[in-house]
């Protein structure tokens, strides 16, 4: 455990492009099998076996199984963050994948604490048959209220769908009665998925106060095709491996670009560079000569990462054997054999990738940390993942657009050639962009026109193959009108958005002299701002 | 009765083709203007002098600088967004005193492949002649009617025009199945008292019992200058209107 603290908090010493490189904490235990064994015993099996080896009878011993099993996992050493497999339901425990997993994806996050609940509805669904839709939403609230409760501090998620269920509903319901301390529910969707249990999200989401992100959907035939895993959605919409977990560093593009921008200068000043502002030579030098260090320098850290956390590195076919947690002497056999290898094969690297809006400005030769003007906007300042950040342009700028696509492809084209950076993890890193695709968040008023803006990001999100952080802004008239929101998260995916938070504006929209214009148009806004 | 007949009625006749509307805005995403996510137009000109009227610049008729939008150019429009919508509504102003614009561009949509599956939604004051509907019916799946007041010697005073017609086209819309929704523009000390409330949701559930009633709360935002010290309802007073109008039967109620 010290090792993975000393990884976060030790500075980069390379005063160079690898600074660009941030590594976050790690949230794998990739050789902790004994821990994966004990949180399953904890969760689901310890609560059988005391139950004087009996599986739960009904929802309430079900629930309280669960509860005592949260509780347990965040009782754990601090940074401890979990998921539950969705695959296999209670009774099936000996083959419910439960993974601890490091954390959370970024460190700003207000919730130093991740616990993934599983899903839920899963996992609840063999004991809701025949129970009152009124008893089960008492049931769910009184869980969910109870973890939050037990676990102050700790952002706890849970992945719904895309099949409906009673479960699933009172969630949903749940979640406006519990307001901020509700869990993140990734509602994910698919064609058998129903539209009015896509209208309760919606209206989930517009239950809670404005610029509260609890609430996600996910295009689930689209993700899926793109894993070869069963995933859950973890802090910043990422996609990890449901039941395994991974390794994460995040690449800050922002600060690469604006390095590269800076040598350019240099360079022409001493007469051997090409000139700055002329976007064809200084594009194709940041693809061709900057994203392949860049990407290099991130696996570097990742495999850093990954021996920091075990005992050094394992020889090819030395998997130790996985162990029964109450007879360390005994190995695991059968299904839950197969489970634990299963899981192990399913942790990952993550290469978070950051400042794409600020990277395409500076490569575009516009303003070093911009990102191009809006049409008669002028430079606008926006809050992005290192700060306020100068920025303009985003989603209405095309060029801007084709360059911020251009460069997460080339991003991912790369990271798919990099070759597993350490014992057990499978694959090559997975994208993802825990400060949405492109790195920024634009405030109330400034906002480009949404269609605009989910294309734009149907452009660059399927390259994160492990998820993206974006936030769709509803207007607050999916209160009473939720289908509003399904429709346009609809016409969303339609264009190639694979998921998105939602979340109602912190400023209405009313009717002026015969105009649409937002509130704080003519009255100041004064309500909380996208992080 | 085709658009280019000609007819004397207002907002019928055309004195030949439709070259297009007058178009004063576009919202591309709304949520407040009918079922689902809308593609909304709103018109030039309106024959009401809303006192309370928060787009009054919509009210004078289009003026001579005004380009008219072709429905051709509407529609690649409409079908440029198309994945993300319920359907359109045409508002204004006031929709229907451009009823052949309207009925072409209902009449486009639903032979475009594209976007023949969207809804096509009227937002009217319900100032219009029995004409006017009867055209537009056969291409208009729904109507949203606002009823500024019961009374008509209030809805003078509110907007300056009986409300003989309005009611009228209430009526005669929910009879054809068209009547999506009734809009009650509600003003503290004008048109909200329990009595007044009560009397006409029950002219509303005698028109069509599953009515279908939408309370628009009075927002001073964008009101002329007489009206600015006009009452807003508080929150209160939005529960004593939902609390009256579902006691006297309204089952289907929201809030704006």
């Amino acid at each position: 455990m010290s090792s993975e603290r000393s990884v976060r908090r030790s500075p980069h010493p390379d005063a160079g492009i690898r600074d660009a490189v941030r590594l976050l904490p790690p949230v794998l235990l990739p050789d902790h099998a004994e821990v994966l064994d004990g949180v399953l015993d904890e969760v689901l099996c310890g609560a059988r076996r005391r139950a004087g080896e009996r599986a739960p009878g009904d929802l309430a011993e079900a629930v309280a199984a669960l509860w005592a099993g949260y509780r347990s996992l965040g009782a754990r050493p601090a940074g401890r963050s979990t998921v539950v497999a969705d695959q296999d339901p209670v009774p099936a425990v000996a083959g419910t994948g439960l993974i601890p997993l490091r954390e959370t994806l970024h460190p700003e996050t207000p919730h130093p604490e991740t616990l993934h609940l599983g899903a839920l509805d899963a996992l609840l669904a063999p004991f809701a048959d025949g129970v009152e839709q009124e008893a089960l939403d008492t049931a769910v609230a009184d869980l969910l209220a109870g973890v939050a409760r037990d676990l102050p501090g700790t952002a706890a998620w849970t992945d719904l769908g895309p099949g409906d269920s009673a479960i699933a509903r009172a969630v949903l319901r749940a979640v406006p009665v519990l307001g901020v301390a509700a869990p993140v529910v990734a509602l994910r969707v698919d064609a058998e998925t129903p539209e009015s249990l896509r209208r309760a999200a919606v209206l989930a989401a517009g239950a809670l106060p404005p610029a509260t992100v609890r609430i996600h959907l996910v295009d689930h035939p689209a993700v899926s095709a793109g894993l070869p895993w069963p995933y859950a959605v973890a802090p910043g919409h990422a996609y990890l491996p449901a039941g395994g977990a991974a390794v994460v560093a995040v690449l800050d593009l922002g600060v690469a670009a604006r390095r590269f921008g800076e040598r350019r200068r240099r360079e022409v000043l001493a007469g051997t560079g090409s000139g700055v502002g002329r976007a064809g030579p200084d594009l194709d030098a940041f693809l061709d000569e900057v994203l392949p260090d860049l990407v290099a320098g991130a696996a570097a850290e990742l495999s850093l990462a990954v021996e920091a956390m075990v005992d050094g590195p394992l020889p090819a076919g030395a998997e130790p054997p996985a162990r029964e947690p109450d007879d360390p002497s005994r190995p695991v056999t059968g299904d839950r054999q197969r489970s634990v290898a299963d899981a192990r094969r399913r942790c990952v690297a993550v290469l978070g990738v950051d400042g794409v809006a600020e990277a395409v400005g500076t490569v575009l030769g516009q303003d070093p940390a911009g990102v191009g003007a809006a049409p008669g906007s002028g430079p606008v300042t926006v809050t992005g993942s290192g700060g306020v950040v100068d920025c303009a342009g985003y989603g209405v700028d095309a060029e801007a657009a084709e360059v911020a696509a251009l460069l997460v492809h080339r991003l991912a084209d790369l990271a798919a050639a990099v070759p597993p950076v350490g014992p057990r993890i499978t694959g090559p890193p997975l994208l993802h962009a825990p400060f949405g695709s492109t790195g920024v968040r634009v405030p109330d008023l400034l906002e480009p026109p949404p269609y605009n803006h989910l294309r734009t990001l149907a452009a660059v999100q399927p390259a994160f193959a492990a998820g993206a952080a974006d936030v769709l802004a509803l207007d607050a008239g999916v209160r009473e009108n939720p289908q509003a929101g399904v429709d346009v998260v609809r016409g969303a995916f339609a264009c190639g958005v694979r998921g998105l938070a939602l979340a109602v504006h912190a400023v209405p929209k009313v009717r002026v002299t015969g105009f649409l214009v937002r509130h704080g148009v003519v009255v100041k806004p004064d309500g909380p701002r996208w992080r | 009765m085709s658009p280019e007949a000609g007819s004397e009625v207002r907002g019928v006749g055309t004195r030949g083709a439709v070259v297009g509307g007058y178009v004063t805005d576009i919202d591309r995403a709304s949520a407040v203007d009918g079922p689902g996510n809308r593609y909304v137009l709103f018109l030039q000109g309106c024959q009401f002098d809303c006192l309370v009227c928060h787009n009054s610049c919509t009210i004078p008729p289009p003026p001579r600088w005004m380009v008219p939008t072709s429905v051709d150019e509407t529609l690649a429009d409409i079908r440029s967004v198309e994945p993300f919508l319920s359907g359109i509504t045409v508002t204004g102003g006031e929709a229907t005193l451009q009823a052949p614009f309207v009925h072409a561009l209902f009449t486009g949509l639903r032979a475009d492949p594209v976007i023949r599956g969207l809804t096509a939604f009227v937002d009217t004051n319900g100032d219009a002649e029995a004409e006017v509907w009867e055209l537009l019916a056969p291409v208009t799946d729904g109507v949203m009617v606002d009823l500024k007041a019961l009374d008509d010697e209030m809805h003078v005073v509110l907007t300056g025009t009986s409300n003989t017609r309005v009611l009228a086209s209430i009526t005669s819309l929910a009879a054809r199945g068209l009547l999506y929704e009734v809009r009650l523009l509600l003003v503290p000390g004008l048109n909200d008292s329990d009595e007044v409330l009560d009397r006409t949701a029950s002219w509303l559930l005698g028109v069509d019992p599953d009515l279908r009633v939408r309370i628009n709360a009075f927002r001073r935002d964008g009101v002329r200058p007489c009206a600015r010290d006009l009452l807003e309802p508080r929150a209160e007073d939005l529960d004593r209107y939902r609390s009256v109008l579902s006691a006297a039967g309204i089952r289907q109620l929201t809030t704006y």
